[in-house]
């Protein structure tokens, strides 16, 4: 009995510590200002036209950050998967580089390589969406890979093969329908990653070009309450993006219950 | 596939990675060594003066922040594998899976309007109870104050990591022990706790490599006045590059030695574990 309330006492615990700072903002952006409840901090975020600007600069980088992840990484992982398992090991090793090389390490780097000859990205925004797939890529991948592995690929691609399908419209008319949910959960976490970068579009572009991130943090010096307010949209974005991933993931993992089910019965 | 259709498999990726992370990253190593000969002036620059302090600040926000996280979701993730509920479990690992990734602006802006010099909770103690925080030594934007943000994200992060270990327990394993004559507390410390060392060992290291690699937390609530390793790297990048870009690379590279390290700790336990739970099911199948 003292165990079991034990247990439950730490767990109130750990829901308090990680929820109390959440909760301190949301009723700072809430009734900080005047003491009353008011929603002013909203209203002066969504009038504000720098915000409207950096949250499109924002969407525009993340956009180009999926759609390169999906082009460069799914084919190469999808045919290693099937051809070179080998390779695939390599791959997944490689994916892991960001965590070994931190975006401030990155940055460095990024504006000593790319400050001269016919790549001089440093200072504009076109290299952001390069660096943003590199920070997703180990997400991507291992998702994508999650998927492989449910999806049977194996077995349906060559079903494919044997019924005439060349190697390119089986990937294209058999595998990407099939892997659709990987790609989709392996983008909303590339995209909720590049909604939130802050140290590299800060480090490569001198803070020229105003991303979400960046506009947060000079907001809330300047005003603590429309900066807040604006952490809770991020925030909200964010969370969003992954409780799409998630439920898209359990939704589909129960559809295959369903079926798998369907077929025991019948 | 032929063999020109392989290059349009593989060659994008190649190309990506060479050009956004091999060739750069090589950059920062040949360059950290290099200048007009083999030198190490900016690896004995790196590791003296207030650079040396930063590495001293850095190796205790991590260490101290680790450990709090370790400890904090270790227990978090006995707790929920004990009581058996499902669905909190379910739900919670949800939940600690958005918060682990917050360790971004949202969390600094959400810590300085609760516990900044005017936040919330500072404003709601020194008017109820009288105490005031800053008086008593506490600032945000010191090592203790980056160690209780950093915990924030640290904490779920172990709370993740470490709940599939504890899952991994097969059930039999307490009767084993509790019929042998060991009781709850004795079976937690004297059995599972031996199991699970080499995953919270490496639980611990994956922490570790997370708050010596945190940036923008740090920058956001310090800015100037902590001095940590990635803020003295972001300082020389912000500033002129031209100015001593060689100092920067070997601090770079003492960061990525840093972070390999603990990295190859944690890929080392989840391989210990694998084998670990073998030799337990053995062990349980003999028995």
């Amino acid at each position: 009995m003292f165990e079991k309330w034990l247990y439950r006492v730490l767990i109130g615990l750990f829901l308090l510590q990680v929820l109390l700072p959440f909760a301190g903002l949301i009723q700072f952006t809430l009734v900080g200002g005047s003491g009353a409840l008011s929603f002013a901090s909203f209203a002066t975020l969504f009038s504000d036209p720098s915000f409207a600007s950096s949250l499109l600069n924002s969407l525009w980088l993340a956009a180009s950050a999926v759609l390169l992840s999906i082009v460069i990484f799914t084919p190469p992982v999808w045919h290693a998967y099937l051809y070179a398992p080998r390779l695939l090991r390599v791959i997944e090793a490689v994916s892991f580089v960001p965590f070994v090389v931190p975006a401030v390490v990155l940055a460095l780097a990024y504006v000593q390589f790319f400050s001269s000859g016919p790549l001089d990205l440093v200072g504009t925004p076109y290299l952001l969406p390069f660096a943003f797939a590199l920070l997703g890529m180990p997400f991507y991948i291992q998702v994508f890979l999650n998927r492989l592995r449910h999806a049977d690929a194996r077995a349906i691609h060559e079903a494919a093969q044997t019924l005439g399908a060349s190697d390119f419209q089986a990937f294209v008319r058999i595998q990407l329908p099939l892997l659709r949910s990987g790609i989709i959960n392996g983008s909303l976490l590339v995209f909720t990653i590049s909604i939130g970068e802050f140290t590299i579009t800060q480090l490569t572009t001198g803070g020229s070009y105003s991303t979400l991130p960046l506009y947060l943090l000079i907001t809330f010096t300047n005003n603590p309450l429309e900066g807040s307010a604006m952490a809770v949209v991020t925030l909200f974005l964010a969370v969003a993006g992954v409780v799409a991933a998630l439920s898209a993931a359990s939704s589909r993992r129960r559809r295959i219950h369903a079926v798998t089910a369907s077929e025991e019965a019948s | 596939m032929r063999k020109t259709s392989l290059i349009f498999v593989y060659g994008p990726l190649l190309v990506f990675l060479a050009l956004f992370a091999l060739v750069p990253i090589i950059g920062v190593i040949s360059s950290s060594v290099w200048v007009r000969g083999i030198t190490s002036e900016f690896y004995a620059q790196s590791l003296s003066g207030q650079y040396l302090n930063a590495f001293v600040t850095t190796i205790k926000v991590a260490f101290w922040s680790g450990l709090v996280g370790l400890i904090g979701g270790g227990l978090a993730a006995l707790s929920l594998w004990r009581t058996r509920w499902r669905w909190l479990t379910t739900a919670i690992s949800a939940l600690a899976g958005v918060l682990a990734n917050f360790a971004g602006l949202p969390l600094a802006v959400a810590f300085m309007v609760t516990l900044g010099a005017s936040g919330l909770v500072t404003n709601a103690l020194q008017a109820l109870l009288h105490i005031n925080l800053s008086q008593m030594g506490f600032n945000l934007s010191s090592s203790g104050g980056l160690i209780l943000v950093y915990s924030a994200f640290q904490v779920p992060l172990a709370l993740l990591v470490s709940l599939p270990a504890f899952s991994s327990i097969p059930d039999d394993l307490e009767a084993a022990a509790l019929s042998l004559g060991c009781g709850v507390p004795g079976y937690l410390w004297r059995v599972l706790l031996p199991i699970l060392a080499p995953s919270l060992l490496g639980t611990f290291a994956l922490l570790f490599a997370n708050a010596f690699s945190a940036y923008v937390t740090a920058y956001a609530i310090a800015g100037g006045s902590i001095n940590l390793v990635p803020i003295q790297i972001g300082y020389l990048i912000d500033g002129n590059v031209s100015l001593n870009v060689g100092l920067g690379n070997a601090l770079a590279v003492e960061e990525m030695v840093v972070l390999g390290a603990s990295l190859w700790v944690f890929a080392l336990s989840v391989r210990l574990r694998a084998k670990r739970r073998a030799k337990v099911k053995g062990a349980m199948t003999i028995v």
